[in-house]
């Protein structure tokens, strides 16, 4: 299922609700989704929900994935990402109806310690050349989909300093990132 | 006139560059998004940087830890598709304009109601008992649908076992459901087998797909295995398609064995299993 041309089969074959073409996708991707859902919201109810609602989502509207734009593994981790970013907010509008203390754990955990997304190979290398509280703020802001006000109201750090140091951040991240690419890219 | 021209588009080219960054990851202000919008087309080192950052953020995405999801989500999912949905919006698709505080990366920018699937939240004895029901109701009409030949293997087995009123695959609660997936033995093939039971009683379903046509006189047999010893669990035929099934009963709680295989086989079954493994997996 890997070249692009197998892709668009199995999302035709998807958009033509075949069940096997579904469970096809499921064995693909279904690991990196729940992992990327567990990501932005460290709680394994909540990300087997958004997972299933990942993929109901696909199988109701396996046509909008345009294979011109991007490969299909981007597009499901980006409407995961979202599904799971709208679901955070959903559960940070009402945090006391069902209070969990590990939930509340682990949120402390999040913004108060060092920034977690910097688990993967190369962005682990980068994010180590960012300082803690620049990782600490993008992974608010991309995990969490956190805007300015949420960060600074969360951080209680000046909101034109949060926009400053965000900024700056992402710019010295990219920088990196583009270094770390060419440099694998050099034979 | 020209250079004056040339001189505000540079500038604003230099503005917009400023809010890639913040543009990329969602948070420019709704009338900051329209302006990037506007004028990413005129200025390419900007649509360059975001098409940077578009990728560093597919990096993030895929290199966050990666986790197994819950065993019991496949089975979730595969029979909340196999319900009839209620009238699912059939939209002729394109990507739609993105939330402001999410950029074009949001393929979908339409909330979809999903089909109702239980959703295990809160320890409330009710919600269990009734999404023991539901669960219940849709994994059967999810197995029944994709076999055909469920009720007639059931009835065989009925016989062979002469304990009728004990072969029904009923799940006494959510919590007691077990599903595993067992791979295909060899890396190439497509073959593999889905094995559901439910962990109070010695009940299994197992559900084949995709398994290789086999010689006349052949047939296919479950193993399950404990403590090295490898215990018959049926025969079962497949399909012109590949696809089988088999409702089987265990001498002992299915739960206590810690692998299931199936291989290739003599019509009437073996005693041990041949090397001719189709599928294997742990339980």
């Amino acid at each position: 299922m890997n070249s692009p041309l197998d892709e668009i089969e199995l999302m035709r074959k998807i958009a033509g609700q075949n069940q096997q073409a579904f469970h096809a996708l499921y064995q693909q991707y279904g690991k990196a989704i729940y992992s990327l859902a567990y990501r932005v919201l460290q709680n394994s109810t909540l990300a087997e929900e958004v997972t299933q609602d990942t993929f109901l989502k696909v199988w109701r509207q396996a046509a909008h994935w345009d294979p011109d734009k991007g490969k299909l593994k981007n597009w499901l981790l980006t409407i995961a990402q979202f599904t799971a970013i709208d679901r955070l907010r959903q559960e940070r509008r009402q945090p006391h109806l069902y209070p969990d203390p590990i939930e509340e754990a682990e949120e402390t955990h999040i913004l108060g310690g060092e920034a977690h997304w910097q688990d993967g190979t190369v962005l682990k290398l980068l994010i180590a050349r960012l300082p803690d509280e620049q990782s600490r703020l993008i992974d608010m802001a991309f995990f969490q989909g956190m805007t300015h006000n949420d960060i600074a109201n969360t951080t209680q750090i000046p909101l034109g300093t949060v926009k400053t140091r965000l900024r700056s951040g992402l710019q010295k991240l990219r920088e990196l990132w583009l270094e770390s690419v060419n440099r694998t890219s050099t034979p | 006139m020209s250079l004056n021209n040339d001189l505000k588009s540079s500038q604003n080219c230099e503005n917009i560059q400023q809010l890639i960054p913040e543009y990329a990851f969602g948070l420019t202000s709704l009338e900051e998004t329209k302006l990037v919008e506007a004028n990413l087309a005129a200025c390419p080192q900007a649509a360059a940087d975001l098409a940077d950052y578009r990728r560093l953020q597919e990096e993030m995405r895929e290199e966050v830890p990666q986790i197994e999801p819950p065993v019991g989500l496949e089975a979730k999912l595969m029979a909340a598709i196999a319900v009839p949905a209620a009238p699912a919006e059939r939209i002729n698709i394109r990507p739609q304009s993105p939330a402001p505080h999410m950029p074009s990366a949001a393929p979908i920018a339409t909330p979809v109601t999903p089909v109702a699937v239980p959703k295990p939240r809160r320890n409330i004895a009710w919600l269990a008992a009734a999404a023991a029901i539901l669960a219940l109701v849709i994994t059967n009409i999810f197995w029944f649908t994709q076999v055909n030949e469920l009720a007639e293997r059931q009835r065989e087995l009925e016989i062979a076992m002469h304990t009728p009123d004990d072969t029904a695959f009923v799940l006494t609660s959510t919590a007691n459901l077990r599903w595993v997936r067992l791979p295909p033995s060899q890396q190439e093939a497509d073959s593999n087998a889905f094995l559901m039971w439910d962990a109070a009683s010695e009940i299994g379903l197992m559900y084949a797909r995709a398994f290789p046509q086999l010689e006349p006189g052949m047939t296919y047999q479950l193993w399950l295995t404990r403590s090295d010893v490898r215990v018959s669990a049926g025969t079962f035929r497949i399909d012109e398609d590949g696809n089988g099934a088999l409702l089987f009963h265990s001498a002992q709680p299915i739960d206590e064995f810690t692998w299931a295989r199936i291989t290739a086989e003599p019509e009437e079954g073996s005693e041990q299993p041949s090397e001719n493994v189709v599928v294997i997996g742990e339980l």
